[in-house]
């Protein structure tokens, strides 16, 4: 990455206040979705963040967005800090950096034709005035996304497309902006796992044609070992291992990495062989401010030693370019 | 895999509709009243508020060939005061329903979209208003003001939309956690926006289905002060005719014909109002209706006896034989 | 798993289930009727785990609810034959079936770990399910031992039991659902499907829901409960990765049809249906992460447009004409190994 990172987060915090109980004089306890997180995304390059649901990956995305303000840290957008921008700001940033989400069946407004819904965005932002001008961007988009050609498509309402159709119409709206920077949380586990691949060269596309840079959000491993560079492994709100995709499947540092790889279900009765499952469930986020003693994955890490109780471990270099929040390596 | 009634829209509400045999003979009777109403001029024998002489042998005369529902206490053909009457219960029953659903759409959206302390400030005071009875408030009101029809609409209007509120913020908490609100945020839609474009059209039929049966409140509401006397003495509505013939003896006369009429002339638009109110609902919420795993009595048809079995292009199937 | 233990044997173990050209159409009124299942024929072994695949809408779950007689109310069996241990299952009263549901075959609905009543703990669930069962059918059972009670209060140390077999304490009976994990209330509603002693349990998508390492958890739990249990277990999935880990058989559907049924190690590793090769080809592999996923074209058939020859002839690359006009049967490629192609009845 020679170039200037496009999206540099700093330290960066959100922390969700927890309804104290009726007879609460204990502390106030906060929901610590994401907890010091930092990372570069370079531009045009396409960065995979892989947790368990509630691991805080969901609202990193929002906050980076600007739809949750974060407690600390900072973003910066090609350079800019953009953590605290103001409500005009923040509309224009949005140009900029757009969302697919998860489910393409609830991400559209059933009652919105096609067209009208790829057309949105340049409403909002007043783009695009003439009725020309629109449809012709409104066609790009939806051609850009794979719906060809586009007339097929713009008078249809979303229950009369297919899921694969549905989640190529979110992309249209959301590329129909140029947006730089694509946010794209799970895009592909709600689909069949024959439409998966399509969806997912389109994005791979998108990124070689237009340079746009993906954070690639999900919960599935084998998915973004395809078609990342970099993978971001988050487990309880942090980032415990990060690096060049390719080199982290072949040589997890981080127990958690490591369990999580072991896990996931090659397609081959062949390769069935020795998986680490961590037995119980991620620990709760909720806890008062700033109490964690050890580290965040000793209480299910297998092998967790006394050092690892008292010490929370910060990412260091582990390989090249590579980071693993781990005390014992 | 049963079709899948689209409710999102109104056509597709008027598509589900249809096969609700209750729902569209509620509407018929409710497409009657409203009939009657617009055309009353051409449908009633007698203009009720022309002078009539007034003879020992027209006071409560029974039913007649002249007068089909006999006439009252005032020598007045009871049916064209029915017909008539329809038109005033009826404004007054569209009117204040429009007003009560749209303060209640109203508040209803704005505390379910913003939340917070505004939505506690404005369901505090509906639950105040929901606790206060209505009809003596109204009386009270009726009694202050003049008791002309456009007061009576708008008292009956400003206290009866705390039911519409309640649903219809209850109808915009669900919408708005839908993930095409938030989509709408991320591409940068600012509040007023999401709530013109994707808020509104996904309440606007749960508040049809809430018009209805707001309509039909306002209307028993309308009879109840007029029969209580607090109505426009220049206007003519079914409840004013039972207040007359209340008041003027009709029961002591035996006069059932002067009764009757306006009776069942409430019952007929509030029925009707209610059937078509609950045959939308059934389309809204199919789940009222059908349960989704019948253990089935007659799910097994055809059996094939014996032990070829085959395809349905009669081609018999590759057993298992191992 | 390293330490596989012996598959159960494929050609002697004791034939559990025996399915034979079930179909199941949806009628709906002014419409005709529309095939969900054509012609399903499957053998289930005792200790045998049977993997369904398919995408959605391919006809698993109408199956599986076939099979229990659990159809929605447009679902008819028109025809077929599923014997259970011998009995004919289609030829039974509703009674007799419901037993069967219960002590026979068990279900783990999709998504019925979320449908928990909330306001009741798990526990009384659990322990609803057994006593529910246990005044259906008293004659045959007889004592807490096989697993049926009179009331909620005997039925206790049974619950304790069950939770205790799917890897929660007995304490937690007391618990709420909302105070379980997703993993957790999954494991409890194996015990309830656990509850009477059924000798097949199918499970429906029981991981989709579930990150990967509760996946994980739930999938080694159904391996070790088979084990131990000497349960014969149908997974339906759509993860091919599920069905690799821990099925002995897959049966691969599309558009209501068979589309190959073989052993595990053939389907992954000598599929013959273009339909199977090209899921595999679809499907992320870790172990080749610089291979390209491939997808296929198009979209799985609509029930009530079903294209009139192989159902899968509209996404295929290799359809020749015949694969448009005429539906190809099941045929037998060799000892355990069916697929329903033109191509592979052709050679």
């Amino acid at each position: 990455m020679t170039n200037p990172p496009i999206l540099q987060v700093r330290g960066l915090r959100t922390l969700f206040p927890v309804k104290k109980t009726a007879f609460g004089r204990e502390p106030a306890r906060f929901v610590h979705a994401v907890d010091d997180v930092s990372f570069d995304l370079g531009r045009g390059e396409v960065l995979a963040l892989v947790g368990e649901s509630g691991c805080g990956k969901s609202t990193l995305a929002l906050t980076l967005l600007g739809l949750e303000t974060p407690t600390a840290g900072s973003v910066l957008f090609e350079g800019r800090d953009v953590t605290h921008a103001s409500g005009a700001e923040q509309k224009a940033l949005r140009r900029h950096i757009q969302m697919v989400f998860q489910d393409p069946y609830e991400s559209l407004n059933p009652l919105m034709t096609i067209d009208e819904i790829v057309a949105e965005p340049l409403k909002v932002h007043g783009l695009a005035a003439g009725k020309g001008e629109r449809a012709g961007r409104v066609h790009q988009a939806l051609e850009d996304a794979g719906l060809k050609p586009a007339e097929t498509y713009v008078a249809r309402y979303p229950h009369q497309l297919s899921g694969g159709q549905r989640q190529r119409v979110v992309i249209a709206s959301a590329l129909v902006l140029e947006p730089a920077l694509l946010l794209a949380d799970e895009p592909v586990s709600m689909l069949d796992v024959s439409i998966r691949a399509e969806i997912l060269s389109l994005l791979a596309e998108l990124r070689a044609r237009r340079g746009i840079s993906i954070l690639f959000i999900t919960h599935d491993l084998a998915t973004a070992a395809h078609f990342t560079d970099r993978v971001a492994v988050m487990y309880l709100g942090r980032i415990v291992e990060i690096g060049p995709t390719r080199q982290v499947l072949a040589h997890p540092v981080h127990p958690y990495t490591r369990a999580l790889l072991s896990v996931i279900p090659a397609p081959n009765p062949r390769l069935r062989r020795e998986r680490i499952i961590l037995q119980g469930d991620p620990p709760d986020p909720i806890r008062p401010l700033g109490a964690l003693m050890g580290c965040r994955f000793q209480p299910r890490c297998p092998l967790a030693q006394d050092i690892c109780l008292h010490q929370d471990p910060m990412l260091h270099i582990v390989g090249k370019d590579q980071e693993a929040a781990c005390l014992l390596v | 895999m049963t079709a899948q009634t689209d409710i999102t829209s109104l056509s597709g509400l008027w598509r589900g509709f249809r096969g609700n045999r209750m729902g569209v003979i509620g509407l018929v009777m409710l497409l009657l009243a409203i009939g009657m109403a617009v055309f009353a001029p051409a449908l009633a024998p007698y203009d009720p508020k022309a002078p009539v002489k007034v003879t020992i042998d027209n006071i409560y005369a029974p039913p007649s060939r002249e007068h089909l529902l006999g006439t009252d206490d005032a020598a007045k053909d009871v049916l064209s005061q029915f017909i008539y009457g329809s038109r005033v219960s009826l404004t007054v029953g569209f009117f204040a329903a429009f007003i009560s659903v749209a303060i209640g759409g109203w508040i209803g959206v704005t505390a379910g979209f913003w939340g917070g302390k505004v939505e506690t400030g404005l369901m505090r005071f509906t639950d105040v208003m929901l606790v206060i009875p209505d009809l003596p408030l109204a009386v009270v009101i009726v009694a202050l003001t003049q008791p002309s029809l456009w007061n009576i609409i708008f008292v009956i209007g400003i206290l009866g939309w705390t039911g519409t509120a309640r649903l219809v913020r209850s109808q915009t908490l669900s919408v708005k956690e839908r993930k095409f609100v938030l989509r709408a945020r991320a591409i940068g839609a600012g509040n007023g926006y999401i709530v013109r474009r994707h808020i509104l059209p996904l309440v606007l039929p749960l508040l049809v289905v809430n018009t209805v049966l707001v309509i039909s409140l306002a209307i028993l509401n309308e009879s109840t002060l007029s029969f209580l006397g607090l109505s426009d003495p220049t206007t003519l509505s079914w409840g004013q005719m039972l207040n007359y013939a209340f008041t003027r003896g009709a029961m002591s006369a035996g006069a059932w014909w002067v009764l009757a009429p306006p009776g069942f002339g409430i019952v007929w638009v509030v029925l009707g109002c209610t059937l078509l109110g609950q045959g939308l609902e059934r389309v809204l919420n199919p789940r009222l209706e059908t349960h989704h795993l019948a253990v089935g009595r007659q799910m097994v048809v055809s059996r094939v006896k014996g032990s070829e079995v085959r395809g349905s292009e009669g081609q018999p199937t590759d057993t298992l034989t191992l | 798993m390293t330490d596989q233990p012996i598959p159960p044997d494929m050609t002697t173990a004791p034939v559990l289930l025996d399915v034979r050209g079930v179909t199941v159409e949806f009628v709906s009124k002014g419409q005709p009727p529309a095939r969900a299942v054509e012609c399903v024929s499957f053998r289930l072994r005792k200790g045998e785990m049977l993997g369904l695949v398919g995408e959605s809408g391919c006809g698993k779950t109408t199956l599986m609810l076939a099979l229990l007689r659990l159809l929605p109310e447009a679902g008819r069996i028109v025809c077929g034959q599923i014997d259970f241990l011998g009995r004919d299952l289609l030829a039974l009263s509703e009674q007799q079936m419901a037993e069967v549901r219960w002590t026979g075959i068990s279900i783990v609905f999709q998504g019925a770990m979320n449908a928990l009543n909330p306001v009741r703990t798990v526990g009384d669930q659990i322990a609803e399910a057994l006593v529910r069962h246990g005044t259906l059918a008293p004659a045959l059972h007889s004592g807490a031992s096989a697993g049926v009670a009179r009331n909620k209060k005997a039925a206790a140390p049974r619950v304790g039991e069950l939770l205790e077999l799917v890897g929660i304490g007995a304490n937690r009976s007391g618990q709420y659902p909302h105070q379980y994990s997703g993993g957790m209330r999954q494991r409890a509603m194996i015990a309830m499907a656990l509850a009477c002693n059924p000798q097949v349990v199918i499970a429906d998508e029981p991981t989709t829901a579930l990150d990967v390492m509760i996946q994980a958890q739930i999938l080694e739990l159904l391996d070790t409960l088979r084990h131990r249990l000497g349960l014969s277990v149908i997974l339906v999935t759509h993860d091919l990765g599920v069905v690799a880990e821990v099925c002995d058989t897959v049966l691969v559907m599309y558009g209501g049809v068979v589309a190959e049924y073989a052993a595990v190690d053939t389907i992954f590793n000598d599929p013959q249906h273009p339909y199977t090769q090209r899921l595999l080809h679809a499907f992320p592999d870790l172990s080749k992460p610089e291979e390209a996923l491939v997808s296929i074209p198009g979209y799985p058939p609509r029930l009530d447009a079903l294209p009139p020859g192989c159902r899968f002839a509209p996404r295929c690359p290799v359809a020749f004409e015949r694969c448009h006009v005429e539906p190809p049967a099941l045929h037998r490629l060799d000892g355990f190994h069916w697929a329903s192609c033109h191509l592979v009845s052709n050679q």
